[in-house]
């Protein structure tokens, strides 16, 4: 099936990945390119920014073809609020800041609050807006949590775990990055390969069960899928928000809305588009670092609310 | 009969009178007097010699009970985490400095509460002073303000000379090792507090004056903030020759595997040389005499032992 404007857009987004790339290698906080400073510090973050934006990229087309709302995000279901949470448990009983340490309890925490969204989708009659709504509570009880412990701890720790819960890709590390971009590839595979319930469930409920897609089961597979793609982000990257809202809106553009090619160019420019975005982070400031999720954020909320207003009918 | 009645409620009045006049009066017996703290506010208390202190941070307990020697009883509440001496352990405590419970410290009806710029809240402060209770406010940013917050103190509790003798004692020996850090060459050292994000101490901060009063060379010395966050490879960039890890509390493992990480750059000089080490920063970080012990650590981890 000839399709031009797919094809451009993956060849842009494979070359503005590879641009965004050499750029994240070449570019940092001193001009001078050493050796061990690309492969110990760049080279890693590069390859973890890749990872993670993909994975928020995919998390969030597929969370906006299960609630069939654009707006969705993988912040939007709390999941990504549930991985704080455990990482914040994870501090609190003594782990330290850092990926390897806190990748753990940050899962757990992401299962936890994904295994009560799934409890929650086995209920009657429990529908779209009862499950985001759901996700929007759990949001919110994840983030007095967060804050109950800032309250508690001693400050030793605050300023990592702020910097974390803005998003943060300092703390990679060479082997870290590889399993995550090998992780984040496999469970995006995952996802691609139920195209088809992606693209029934975006249909509407209704018009799926007419298709012969079991909802119920289809849309629980998905949710734990997506959770995991999203517990893995959140405990390599923190809090990293809008890639997942911004990237599947433009992508759509040329993709259009079926799934199997949606999803492989989310990948593709996700993994671009965090790439980049954490260059910029890097080198804007210099000798400082920003945390990626303050530019994603700065970029992605304002283009939030133009989707939203842009939009002719209402939320639900 | 009625003649009676005036003399008795005249009498009744006199007594009011004889009252008031005692109750007024006796501020002006006890000899009030008037400091003027780091923030510039006059404080008045209401004895030259206070007896129910509280102290909002460790250090402050530490210099309170250094003044008061045996006499620990004055001190009524401390901040939590006031270890040194031990015996100020026993003492109730009103919470961590950062964030103490004001209800806790009006409940113990001090006469005095020592308060540093350096971590105490500002409006926690305000409101103690709002309710009549007078706190002196002390500074601690550099060496001379800890000599200066020295005399502060011992002035409010009522023994100015022992605080003239300990601030001489303080400026005595940091005379003393910086007399001995001119005759060595300038070590280029990173002081780093925390990873990921990296932290490191910077002009501004206490530390700096701590790193050049011992002849090193702080390499962020270019950066204003206290302790800024630069980007790591900035600092490979930098290539100091020592770099040091700041440790606070007891458990060293956490920093030494923050000293540990500078082996992925195996090129650092730091690194080749072997001069990546912990430094144990509880006495330096104390704004009391024990900071004399901690400015010879901190010159031992730079320079090696004498």
């Amino acid at each position: 099936m000839a399709h031009p404007k797919l094809f451009r857009g993956y060849f842009l987004g494979l070359l503005a990945w590879l641009i965004a790339f050499i750029a994240a290698l070449q570019l940092g906080a001193v001009d001078q390119v050493d050796f061990e400073v690309v492969t110990q510090l760049r080279l890693p973050r590069a390859l973890l920014a890749s990872a993670i934006g993909m994975g928020l990229s995919v998390a969030g087309a597929a969370l906006q073809a299960l609630f069939t709302n654009p707006l969705c995000e993988p912040y939007t279901l709390g999941i990504s609020s549930g991985s704080a949470v455990g990482a914040v448990i994870g501090a609190a009983l003594g782990l330290q800041w850092s990926a390897g340490g806190l990748a753990a309890p940050a899962f757990l925490g992401a299962f936890v609050f994904a295994g009560i969204l799934y409890l929650i989708s086995f209920r009657p009659g429990a529908g779209n807006l009862t499950l985001l709504l759901a996700g929007v509570m759990l949001g919110f009880l994840g983030s007095s949590i967060v804050a109950l412990w800032m309250a508690l701890a001693d400050a030793q720790g605050l300023h990592g775990a702020l910097f974390w819960l803005m998003g943060d890709l300092s703390r990679a590390r060479l082997d870290g990055s590889i399993i995550s971009l090998i992780s984040a590839v496999g469970l995006i595979f995952l996802i691609w390969i139920r195209w088809k319930e992606l693209d029934a469930l975006l249909m509407g409920e209704e018009d799926a069960m007419s298709l012969g897609v079991s909802v119920a089961a289809s849309r629980r597979k998905l949710i734990l899928l997506t959770s995991l793609l999203i517990g893995l982000c959140v405990s390599g990257g923190g809090m990293i928000g809008f890639v997942g809202l911004v990237v599947p809106h433009f992508a759509r553009k040329f993709a259009g809305a079926l799934h199997i090619r949606l999803i492989p160019l989310c990948a593709i420019w996700g993994a671009a588009a965090l790439t980049l975005a954490d260059t910029l982070a890097r080198i804007v400031a210099r000798p400082y670092e920003l945390p990626v999720g303050v530019v994603t954020a700065l970029v992605g909320a304002p283009l939030f609310l133009w989707i939203m207003l842009g939009r002719r009918e209402g939320i639900s | 009969m009625r003649s009676l009645k005036i003399v008795k409620k005249l009498s009744k009045r006199l007594r009011f009178l004889t009252a008031l006049f005692v109750l007024f009066s006796i501020p002006l017996q006890s000899h009030a007097q008037q400091i003027v703290d780091a923030t510039g506010t006059s404080v008045t208390l209401k004895s030259e010699k206070p007896s129910r202190i509280v102290t909002l941070a460790p250090s402050l307990g530490e210099l309170a009970a250094d003044f008061l020697g045996n006499d620990l009883k004055r001190i009524v509440g401390v901040s939590e985490y006031t270890d040194y001496p031990a015996a100020l352990k026993k003492i109730e405590s009103i919470g961590a400095y950062h964030r103490f419970n004001l209800e806790k410290v009006v409940a113990l009806k001090p006469d005095l509460v020592l308060a540093t710029t350096d971590g105490n809240p500002k409006d926690q402060v305000t409101q103690l002073r709002s309710m009549g209770i007078p706190v002196v406010v002390v500074n601690t940013q550099t060496l001379s303000q800890v000599s200066e917050s020295i005399r502060l103190i011992s002035k409010a509790m009522g023994s100015p000379d022992a605080g003239e003798r300990m601030a001489a004692q303080l400026q005595k020996g940091i005379e003393r090792i910086h007399a001995r850090s001119q005759v060595r060459p300038k070590k280029r050292v990173l002081l780093q507090i925390g990873e990921e994000p990296l932290i490191v101490v910077g002009k501004e901060s206490f530390l700096h004056e701590a790193l050049e009063t011992v002849g090193a060379q702080n390499v962020y010395a270019d950066l204003k903030a206290h302790y800024p966050r630069p980007a790591v490879e900035d600092a490979v960039h930098r290539n100091p020759d020592v770099i040091l890890v700041l440790a606070l509390g007891q458990d060293l493992t956490p920093f030494q595997k923050m000293a540990i990480s500078w082996q992925r750059f195996p090129h650092l000089k730091a690194v080749s040389q072997k001069e990546t080490r912990v430094l144990q920063g509880d006495t330096i970080l104390r704004p009391t005499l024990r900071l004399l012990e901690g400015l010879s650590l901190l010159e031992r981890a730079v320079y090696g032992a004498p």
